[in-house]
């Protein structure tokens, strides 16, 4: 089958909300390239984390909401994968909630320490929401909290999954 | 998300994302990503294959000690034999055969409450929230 190229997100999502009278998602366009740092020892001695914008909670956590929601789940890497929930605005959460791998690996980086391709994973998750408004709240409490934790975690590499 | 993949790296920590929106990524400008082109909701895999999400962490995670940024890998991976569910995503959409494609609203309201998955949920957060038991829940005043 042929294949379509990539979805241009920003232009249909622009002319969606355009056509339905919504207020303007801002897309982040980067003036500057991001810093790139290099871990100084090898994939297998890393302790990796995970920052994932689904929308992911645990049971006998409070949920998020759904509007301009800027906080965090931490979530311990020792979780029972059957704990936990996804809620959000932005995806159709049938999947997630079958199986929280498909916006969460958890599974999958379990088998990479297992492996031997990681050496461990953090002690915690960070989990939030995606689609947020306001880049200005997430530049100042949401990334700075989460910016926190992963050095206090001393975690070598952050994988980030968007939805 | 990359806001907070470039909050890390400029906090000395390396990142490297996932992406299914690489039109999204290329603007934000995180340090590293791999393009998988899969649906939303689908970012790390689909139902019933491991190997397909393991596959896209080993990508991303191997990624993690290139040094040059602004760097997009795009994954050799496919979500199905045909890229039809692309027809579906954010365009108008016709109800029957005579009418005009129109754009379908199809957002969901932003409620301000937590959206609990379920009831049961609910409860085990106030449960856990009035025993003080909670530790996890950052940000939020309860």
């Amino acid at each position: 089958m042929e294949r379509q190229p990539a979805i241009n997100y920003i232009e249909r999502i622009t002319a969606q909300y355009e056509a339905l009278g919504y207020g303007r998602y801002e897309w982040l366009h980067s003036d500057t390239p991001s810093a790139c740092n290099v871990p100084n020892k090898p994939l297998s001695q890393c302790r990796v984390g995970l920052v994932a914008t689904g929308g992911i909670y645990a049971a006998g956590q409070t949920a998020f909401t759904y509007k301009d929601d800027t906080t965090y789940r931490a979530i311990a890497s020792d979780i029972d994968p059957d704990d936990l929930r996804a809620t959000h605005f932005a995806y159709d959460l049938t999947d997630a909630r079958q199986d929280i791998n498909v916006v969460f690996p958890i599974d999958a980086m379990r088998s990479l320490v297992a492996d031997g391709t990681i050496a461990e994973l953090a002690p915690t998750m960070f989990t939030c929401m995606g689609g947020i408004y306001s880049q200005r709240r997430v530049r100042e409490d949401l990334a700075p909290a989460i910016v926190q934790r992963a050095l206090a975690d001393d975690i070598d590499v952050m994988l980030l999954v968007p939805v | 998300m990359s806001l907070i993949a470039r909050a890390l790296e400029d906090a000395g920590i390396a990142t490297t994302s996932v992406s299914a929106a690489r039109d999204i990524t290329a603007a934000a400008r995180p340090s590293r990503a791999v393009f998988v082109d899969v649906p939303h909701g689908h970012t790390t895999g689909r139902l019933d294959d491991p190997a397909f999400g393991e596959q896209i962490v080993r990508a991303a995670l191997e990624l993690s000690h290139h040094g040059q940024a602004d760097t997009i890998v795009d994954l050799p991976v496919r979500w199905a034999d045909s890229d039809d569910w692309k027809d579906q995503v954010f365009l108008p959409q016709s109800t029957n055969d005579s009418e005009r494609p129109t754009m379908i609203d199809d957002r969901i309201e932003r409620f301000d409450s937590p959206q609990f998955q379920t009831v049961d949920d609910e409860h085990a957060a106030h449960a856990s929230h009035a025993g003080q038991q909670c530790l996890v829940c950052a940000g939020i005043d309860i």
